[in-house]
């Protein structure tokens, strides 16, 4: 759904509670339509000398049209990157040169080595084909938004932190979700990386919650509730229909506009574990989970993959190709993808490199 | 995000330090083998493999349930893998899990998995939860069932033709 039709059924619903931090203005916002020719759209972004990154976001209605982005040139005409530089790759840039959904996200630059953010005009090709790589033609929903803080040193992330229907009465999720936070904050403020936190119920946010992205009215209502700047954190009971999966991220970067893959899904019972209580540990856990888990909505990735075969596209994470290897080098990292642990203890997570710092520094959310 | 599943070379054991309470029991190689599997944060291996690693898998599963205490979710993962494929072998485990406010998260888990099992087992199940500490949390759950039968525990009976 289009980020204004959402906006609207939003203010329709009676009692529509939407955030109320005010927004900082250093993040503009140009939404627009357009359709693509022969399965390709060229967008035009003028980039000021204040400019720090823009992400770009397209959406289009058709499930079985899927979007990326092709090529990207910088003001001077130079193709500076392209879908072929990672499609054969056995490193991943994130999601953005990917058609694996009907809309797209695309943050830029990512890593420092993509050079600087020039004034001018950058050109992004967007791409849209079916389930069987095809061009198709469709009507794009897009929308525009340039971060006006080129200090990639230090940044705020602004969290629309949401509780599903009935969960911020329980108090020991409501407690144990506001501890998180505080060794969420605790794991990113060496880095950097502050927190505002603005936390609502939302009670037509059913507890059992959906993967973001599979047409969630759910998640799209709870993102089209933001000031705009906000990243969506929802916490239910369940994600996905089961009690073990901790937490997904609905994009790799993540949108800043509604959508149904705006917003990043948390289970407080996987955390809680079998006895639905949250020990000391499990907190900890809970909150070393939420600081990976928007890590890759802001555009920070797994460093490995797929059975050490694939890893991130920056280049201070070691290409690691075995257990032992991967967790001495990346063991108490935020965003290795597996838990170190030995029955009643965790190593505890709390590393980020250089490069990962500065994918999530250059996040057009982080402000 | 999910990508596709990694080998499971995981499985192999790393050290395994045992909570106080809990020190005359340790881990067999097999249930150090499930362990492992089942604490991948991501992507999350599937009872199928987890299983297809040990010759004994509901030993090793319900050890996981009853001793793992982190990561949080490997215990879990352990009794959706029994619910799912071996309810009939732990029914007594089932029934404790529902019947004490101890075991609430796995309550949770038996109560929403619960048309995973046989259905004469699932009544049995869900009968038990009715009259124990999570009552009213299997009130709510059982009334969104599918299953008419276990609807019926918990509503009143549905209007007939005539």
């Amino acid at each position: 759904m289009p980020p204004r039709r959402a906006l609207l059924l939003c203010v329709l619903i009676s009692g529509c509670n939407k955030a109320k931090t005010d927004p900082t203005g250093l993040l503009d916002l140009e939404e627009w339509s357009a359709s693509t020719r022969n399965g390709r759209l060229q967008v035009d972004v003028q980039v000021e000398s204040n400019t720090g990154a823009f992400l770009l976001s397209a959406q289009n209605e058709d499930d079985s049209i899927l979007l990326s982005v092709e090529e990207v040139y910088n003001p001077s005409g130079e193709l500076v990157m392209s879908w072929e530089d990672w499609w054969y790759s056995s490193e991943w840039p994130g999601e953005s040169f990917f058609p694996y959904y009907k809309d797209m996200f695309f943050n830029w630059p990512i890593r420092e080595q993509d050079g600087p953010l020039t004034q001018g005009k950058w050109k992004v090709v967007l791409g849209a084909v079916n389930k069987n790589m095809a061009y198709k033609d469709t009507e794009l929903e897009l929308a525009l938004q340039r971060k006006q803080d080129s200090n990639n040193d230090r940044g705020t992330v602004y969290i629309w932190l949401v509780y599903a229907k009935g969960l911020e009465d329980e108090d020991e999720i409501r407690e144990a979700t506001e501890s998180a936070i505080e060794r969420w904050r605790e794991v990113w403020s060496p880095y950097g990386l502050q927190l505002e936190v603005e936390a609502t119920e939302i009670r037509k946010v059913d507890p059992k919650l959906p993967i973001p992205g599979r047409n969630s009215d759910q998640l799209l209502e709870a993102s089209s509730r933001t000031n705009g700047e906000q990243i969506t954190v929802v916490i239910g009971e369940t994600v996905d229909g089961d009690k073990w999966t901790y937490g997904m991220a609905g994009g790799i970067p993540g949108g800043l506009v509604p959508t149904d893959r705006s917003a990043i899904a948390i289970s407080w019972l996987a955390h809680a574990g079998t006895d639905g209580k949250f020990s000391k540990d499990e907190t900890r856990l809970y909150g070393e989970s939420l600081a990976p888990d928007v890590g890759p909505d802001k555009g920070r990735h797994q460093p490995l993959a797929d059975g050490y075969e694939s890893w991130d596209a920056l280049d201070d994470t070691p290409q690691c190709t075995s257990q032992t290897a991967c967790e001495d080098a990346l063991g108490e990292n935020i965003m290795y993808p597996y838990s170190i642990c030995s029955w009643t203890s965790c190593l505890a997570t709390h590393e980020l490199t250089d490069d990962q710092v500065g994918v999530a520094q250059r996040y057009a959310g982080t402000l | 995000m999910r990508r596709t599943i990694p080998s499971l070379c995981f499985a192999l054991a790393l050290a395994t330090p045992v909570a106080a309470d809990d020190a005359a029991w340790s881990p067999s190689v097999d249930d150090e083998a499930v362990y492992q599997a089942l604490s991948i944060r991501d992507p999350v291996p599937s009872c199928e493999q987890v299983e297809a690693l040990v010759p004994q898998p509901v030993a090793a599963l319900r050890n996981v349930v009853a001793h793992a205490q982190l990561p949080p979710w490997a215990p879990m993962r352990a009794a959706h893998c029994l619910i799912s494929r071996h309810g009939s072998e732990v029914e007594s485990d089932l029934l404790a899990w529902v019947g004490q406010e101890e075991t609430l998260g796995l309550g949770l888990l038996v109560l929403d998995e619960v048309e995973l099992l046989d259905e004469e087992l699932g009544l049995r199940v869900a009968k038990a939860a009715l009259t124990g500490p999570l009552a009213a949390k299997a009130q709510e759950r059982l009334a969104g069932c599918g299953s008419a039968a276990l609807r019926a525990l918990v509503q009143p009976a549905e209007a007939t033709e005539p």
